[in-house]
């Protein structure tokens, strides 16, 4: 199963190696931008559509 | 050599676009990329006629985050359950970066986000079923989470709280919708925020909580007695303060993450790199620890703003960012040389951005009073300090420049005029005028800060410290003087005390006696008897509104609880309070808002003149052309539009009866007292609720019909009848005292473009400015466009979207507003066109 | 005993008729006809009728009220309104100012213009204004119409305005005798003064009169030392070349004293309702209205013989100057 930790967007926190943030880049019509999700490191990411293999 | 031919030739054409007054391709054309970058980049927040943008959409993980906490802490202290929630949202909320940006922070967790704030009523809340459009994808899933919500919240919120306190008689008046609007919670507020204090950083005042606790905690270990009682209360709000301080400090702290991951991981551009180690730096610092240097200043304040408006639909903007930042601007720029000025106003103008992209969901009713804008935001420049030297500096001229570059139309600047500011300064407030922005307005220092101390007892060095509380409202910022709630539902719309007097309390509109029984008028026997009825009228209607206010503002602390608010407010930490309990030491700063104030003056002065001194028409044909809403009278009622005396055309006739309406006010403020026994004086403004109010005041004597805008705001004349010009209306405006005649008075007026270009201009309007103040008028505030412009901006929107006209104390965006308010606008007398 | 004179409007808030905020007093009557006269209700001596279409609405009253037959029938207001119409109220040839009508219109669409106001009541209205005038340098403006053409009621104007301390400033055609106009000139603090054309066939052209006895009286103030702003109306095709102004200039420029400043006014086309009120036809009607760049070009030839000059005369360029603060170019 592929986990969150597996993608490349993923970063893990320094004081907590099982928690991160989701790094995502967004261009919308107006701005383009870089958008950070808390996440667990061991959340199932298989039906995550930005996900992208280390 | 070829770079400087370049720039000549941007510089013509920008000399070309002054002349031809395109002032935003002007703003387009001298402002930095960066600058324009983000100004473009804003998702505008502001509704259009009562509708959003393609594109906005509401933010539902906020409440979700929410809720999910605020459940689980059910049966807790209220600020301690908020405090919970609120800091489960603070630390998994979506946060963003966005390119060449500086300043971080956003209210949502992307930037065509809104924030939902469901916590104020109940009723209010079920109308977002009805809206189109900013329902996020897919709406089913999303109309369900918001239904749960509303399910639950059903009962819960702050005002169907208060509502089964409040006096029933009352509470079917009130929500008749005919006198008055607003709701007294803390739900949909605003509140002064001391930055001496907030920058002492949030690791200190935690330090300081937690001195309190520990205190407390021993006291509650000794001798039982009914002293210790209280305590037990304070414990958990002191913790709710704890909670949200830190999720605070941490929230920064996720961007600060985030910017060093993109430093580190992601830019390739060194520059950029650069910028973001430098954000990741401030935001390790502010809000936890005092800021060193402008960006940290700038930053704290922005983290401040967005926390308090994660925890509540704050309104307004209470702020003096000239005066808390200059420090910071002058160690920068021109002591350490860290910042070159283009630099620092890059950061000024995102300042603005950053302010202006906020957006908070309102019903829609509310939002087609708002007229284009998320709240009425005047940031408060200029002034005096404490001791009464001027406080103008370098970020007050930054600012101004900034605002001309960016040309947002919210926040609006209100300055404050005295006589010690340099001309450098008061040439920078008139180029945003010129530049056709429709602020600063302009307010008069001195009778302001005596109004203040006249009012409230607030001492003189206190008082200096002013800041626009909303759009008018000077409130000092100290630890005592500080409001943290707005006051509102006691914003009476004032037409109703002529319409109440002449038809012996009954309101024919929504057809229920609603004031006193003060006789029918065709028994009066004379002008007395008629003034006598106004006058019981008058105080009927603003006692009903100020008791609303009055229970609102001492339940509000049991009916909605702000624990960030309070762990801001120095009153509020040192006693364990919410900062909203009036007994921590609150001064008091209330005021009436005065909607649809004038109509009185000119109503009653038709009728004395018409009636009572020549007699021309008898009272009983008066009530029956305004039964008959004018119908079938019209050469009559041109008779009262055209030869009955109106205000602003230095008419003693009139004058000396608005005179005598303020008194009377005047005397009854006094006499209503708000929880901390202190005064509610009256402020005269409109706030577009001369629109809001059309079809809810009945035909008047000063010929205004059913349906008719009604004036367009504060002590302005009618439009179109001031016809002896601006020098009439200012004399008519000083002819009562503004400083304890009542709160403050809003003044529109309109100068013409052509007249005011050039050197010339300036100084035309400087004489004029100097009359204004030696006249004692509190406030004044241009619309800069003319009716050519005006006209062809409501014929083409597309081509005008950056016209801004002033609407009672703030600006819109012309052609934002509805058409009807646009045809208000161009129809006040063009003043002074050469 | 105080006489009255007809005015027309006292105007304040008014920032182009000498320095700072000032009041301008039109007096009704002028002995000259220009015939791009922009104030035509200053022309006669008597009260007159303005019929404004926009307000009517054709009820009829006033054709009740007429006693001399002078009103005409009703007609459909959007007819009357069209741009084109010719019609009129007003029967001018029968009426005979009696105003009946005038008090029988509940519209506002007629209007007497004129009005007998004595020295006090003028006054009374132009000193309410005074904290505007203390700040800007400015007062009050008789203008008209002519001024001069009531030298008694003018005389007692002034005396009763210098009296109270105001700024006198008297706006003249200078068409007027000597005798007349030198004591009137001695007792205000300045003047403004029109000049029209020099060459004096061109100007009875278009005047009324020649220019001989201005030109005289422009000189005779000049003489007098009086501190003049010199105001020149620029219309097309008849003062508006170049030439014309360089020999203008020059022409100034030799006169027996120092004109402080020169004031160029473009021709416009506002008043063009006023005639219509007045059911008036104007010859200049079609003439389109001035750039006002252009006089700035005009400017020049002033300027190359060391005259201070403005487009549009406005009260304040001058206060720039006093404040030595004037902006650069």
């Amino acid at each position: 199963m592929a986990t969150c930790k597996d993608c490349k967007g993923f970063f893990a926190r320094e004081d907590d190696q099982d928690r991160g943030d989701c790094v995502m880049r967004v261009t919308d019509p107006r701005q383009a931008y870089y958008k950070a999700v808390p996440v667990e490191a061991d959340k199932d990411a298989s039906k995550c559509s930005s996900f992208r293999k280390r | 050599m070829g770079q400087s031919t370049a720039r000549t030739e941007k510089e013509s054409s920008v000399e070309e676009l002054k002349n031809r007054r395109e002032w935003w391709f002007v703003a387009e054309k001298t402002r930095s990329k960066r600058l324009d970058y983000l100004r473009k980049g804003v998702w505008k927040k502001g509704a259009i006629g009562g509708n959003y943008a393609p594109g906005i959409k509401i933010d539902l993980t906020f409440p979700q985050l929410f809720i999910d906490k605020w459940q689980e802490h059910e049966g807790e202290a209220i600020m301690l359950q908020k405090a919970h929630a609120l800091a489960h949202v603070l630390d998994n909320i979506p946060i963003f970066i966005t390119d060449n940006s500086q300043i971080m922070g956003y209210i949502g967790s992307a930037p065509h986000n809104i924030v939902w704030h469901w916590q104020g009523i109940s009723m209010v809340n079920e109308e977002i079923y009805n809206e189109e459009g900013i329902i996020p994808e897919p709406e089913e899933e999303s109309l369900e989470i918001l239904a749960n919500l509303n399910d639950y919240w059903g009962g819960r919120t702050a005002v169907d709280k208060l509502a089964r306190v409040l006096d029933p008689e009352d509470a079917v008046k009130f929500m008749s919708g005919a006198i008055g609007w607003g709701t007294p919670t803390s739900a949909a507020t605003y509140s002064t925020k001391d930055f001496d204090y907030i920058f002492k950083g949030f690791e200190a005042i935690l330090a300081e909580v937690e001195e309190r606790m520990e205190e407390t905690e021993e006291k509650l270990q000794g001798n039982p007695s009914p002293e210790i009682l209280p305590l037990y209360d304070k414990l958990p709000r002191w913790e709710a303060m704890q909670i949200v301080l830190e999720a605070g400090i941490r929230y920064a702290e996720r961007y600060a993450r985030l910017a060093r991951t993109l430093a580190e991981h992601f830019e390739s551009d060194p520059e950029r790199r650069e910028e973001l180690l430098r954000i990741a730096e401030t935001c390790e610092r502010v809000p936890a620890k005092p800021p060193r240097n402008l960006q940290e200043s700038l930053q704290f304040d922005h983290f401040v703003q967005v926390l308090s408006r994660y925890e509540t639909f704050e309104g307004a903007w209470p702020h003096r960012p000239d005066y808390i930042h200059g420090p910071y601007y002058d160690k920068d720029v021109n002591q350490d040389k860290r910042l070159s000025k283009e630099e620092a106003l890059d950061l000024v103008g995102e300042h603005l951005i950053r302010t202006h992209e906020v957006g908070i969901f309102a019903p829609k009713w509310a939002r087609e009073g708002l007229q284009g804008i998320t709240g009425t935001w005047v940031w408060t420049m200029g002034g005096v300090k404490p001791d009464g030297s001027d406080a103008c500096n370098d970020m007050t001229v930054a600012y101004m420049q900034a605002a001309r570059l960016v040309r947002v139309s919210n926040p609006t600047f209100g300055f404050r005029w005295h006589p010690k500011v340099k001309d450098e300064v008061m040439r920078e407030c008139f180029e945003c005028i010129r530049h056709g922005l429709g602020y600063p307005s302009m307010r008069n220092d001195p009778v302001l800060v005596a109004n203040t101390v006249h009012w409230y007892g607030h001492p003189v060095e206190e008082a200096r410290t002013w800041v626009h509380q909303a759009c008018m409202s000077p409130c000092p910022t100290t630890k005592y003087g500080c409001q943290p709630m707005r006051m509102a539902s006691a914003t009476a719309n004032c037409a109703k005390m002529i319409e109440y007097a002449l038809h012996d309390g009954y309101d024919p509109v929504v057809n229920m006696q609603m004031g006193p029984k003060t006789g029918d008028p065709r028994e009066f026997k004379d002008f007395e008897d008629l003034f006598g009825a106004w006058v019981k009228q008058m105080e009927w209607l603003r006692n009903i509104l100020v008791r609303t206010v009055n229970l609102g503002r001492v339940k509000d602390p049991e009916f909605f609880g702000r624990p960030f608010l309070s762990a801001i407010y120095e009153r509020a930490v040192e006693t364990g309070t919410d900062a909203c309990d009036p007994s921590n030491g609150d001064r008091g700063n209330a005021w009436v808002t005065g909607f649809t104030w004038v109509e009185n003056a000119d109503s009653l002065a038709a009728i004395k003149k018409f009636v009572y001194d020549e007699k021309k028409y008898t009272m009983d044909e008066v009530l029956d052309a305004l039964n008959a809403n004018w119908v079938g009278y019209e050469e009559m009622r041109l008779d009262f539009v055209k030869n009955a005396p109106k205000w602003g055309n230095d008419d003693d006739y009139v004058d000396d009866l608005m005179v005598r309406c303020l008194r009377e006010v005047s005397r009854h403020s006094k006499e209503n007292r708000c929880p901390s026994n202190n005064t509610w004086p009256l402020l005269p403004e409109n706030v577009s609720g001369n629109i809001h109010y059309a079809n809810l005041v009945g035909a008047l004597p000063n010929g205004r019909r059913l349906g008719d805008a009604l004036y367009d705001g504060g002590i302005s004349p009618g439009p179109g009848l001031d016809k002896k010009g601006p020098t009439a209306v200012l004399k008519s405006c000083g002819k009562f005292d503004h400083v304890t005649d009542g709160r403050a008075f809003l003044l529109n007026q309109r100068l013409s473009p052509t007249q005011l270009s050039g050197e010339k201009g300036y100084q035309l309007w400087k004489a004029y400015m100097k009359t204004w103040a030696d006249l004692g008028l509190d406030h004044v505030q241009f619309n800069m466009v003319d009716d050519a412009t005006l006209r062809a901006a409501q014929k083409d929107p597309e081509k005008y979207q950056e016209v801004i006209v002033r609407v009672a104390g703030y600006s819109a965006h012309f052609v934002d507003i509805s058409r009807k308010t646009q045809d208000n606008i161009i129809q006040r007398t063009v003043q002074g066109l050469g | 005993m105080q006489p009255g004179a007809l005015v027309t409007e006292i105007q304040r808030f008014a920032v182009n008729d000498g320095p700072g905020f000032r009041t301008n007093v039109f007096l009704k009557g002028c002995p000259l006809s220009c015939r791009w006269c922009h104030n035509p209700e200053t022309i006669a001596p008597y009260p007159e009728i303005y019929w404004k279409r926009r307000s009517c609405v054709q009820c009829g009253a006033c054709l009740d009220a007429c006693p001399r037959d002078a009103v005409n029938a009703p007609i459909h207001p959007v007819e009357a309104q069209k741009e084109e119409s010719t019609y009129h109220k007003i029967f001018r040839e029968r009426c005979d100012l009696c105003m009946k009508c005038v008090d029988a219109c509940r519209y506002g669409a007629l209007e007497i213009v004129g009005t007998e106001l004595t020295v006090n009541e003028i006054l009374d209205e132009v000193e309410r204004d005074r904290p505007f005038y203390d700040n800007s340098g400015g007062g009050m403006t008789v203008s008209g119409g002519e001024p001069t053409a009531h030298p008694e009621f003018l005389a007692q104007l002034i005396e009763g305005a210098r009296s109270r301390g105001i700024h006198i400033c008297l706006d003249t055609n200078g068409y007027c005798q000597w005798d007349v106009l030198g004591p009137l000139v001695q007792s205000v603090d300045m003047v403004l003064y029109d000049l029209k054309h020099l060459d004096s066939a061109r100007h009875a052209e278009m005047v009324g009169a020649g220019n001989e006895l201005i030109l005289e009286n422009l000189a005779g103030i000049l003489r007098a030392g009086k501190e003049i702003w010199l105001r020149q109306p620029i219309v097309p095709d008849y003062n508006d070349s170049w030439e014309y102004h360089v020999k203008a200039a020059e022409f100034l420029g030799q006169l027996p004293g120092r004109i402080q400043r020169i004031d160029l006014l473009p021709f416009h086309t506002w008043c063009e309702d006023k005639y219509s009120w007045l059911g008036l036809d104007w010859s200049l009607r079609a003439a389109e209205p001035m750039d006002p760049s252009m006089v700035e070009i005009l400017a020049e030839a002033y300027q190359a013989r060391g005259f201070a000059v403005t487009a549009g005369g406005s009260g304040f360029e001058d206060n720039a100057v006093r404040g030595g603060c004037r902006h650069a170019p």
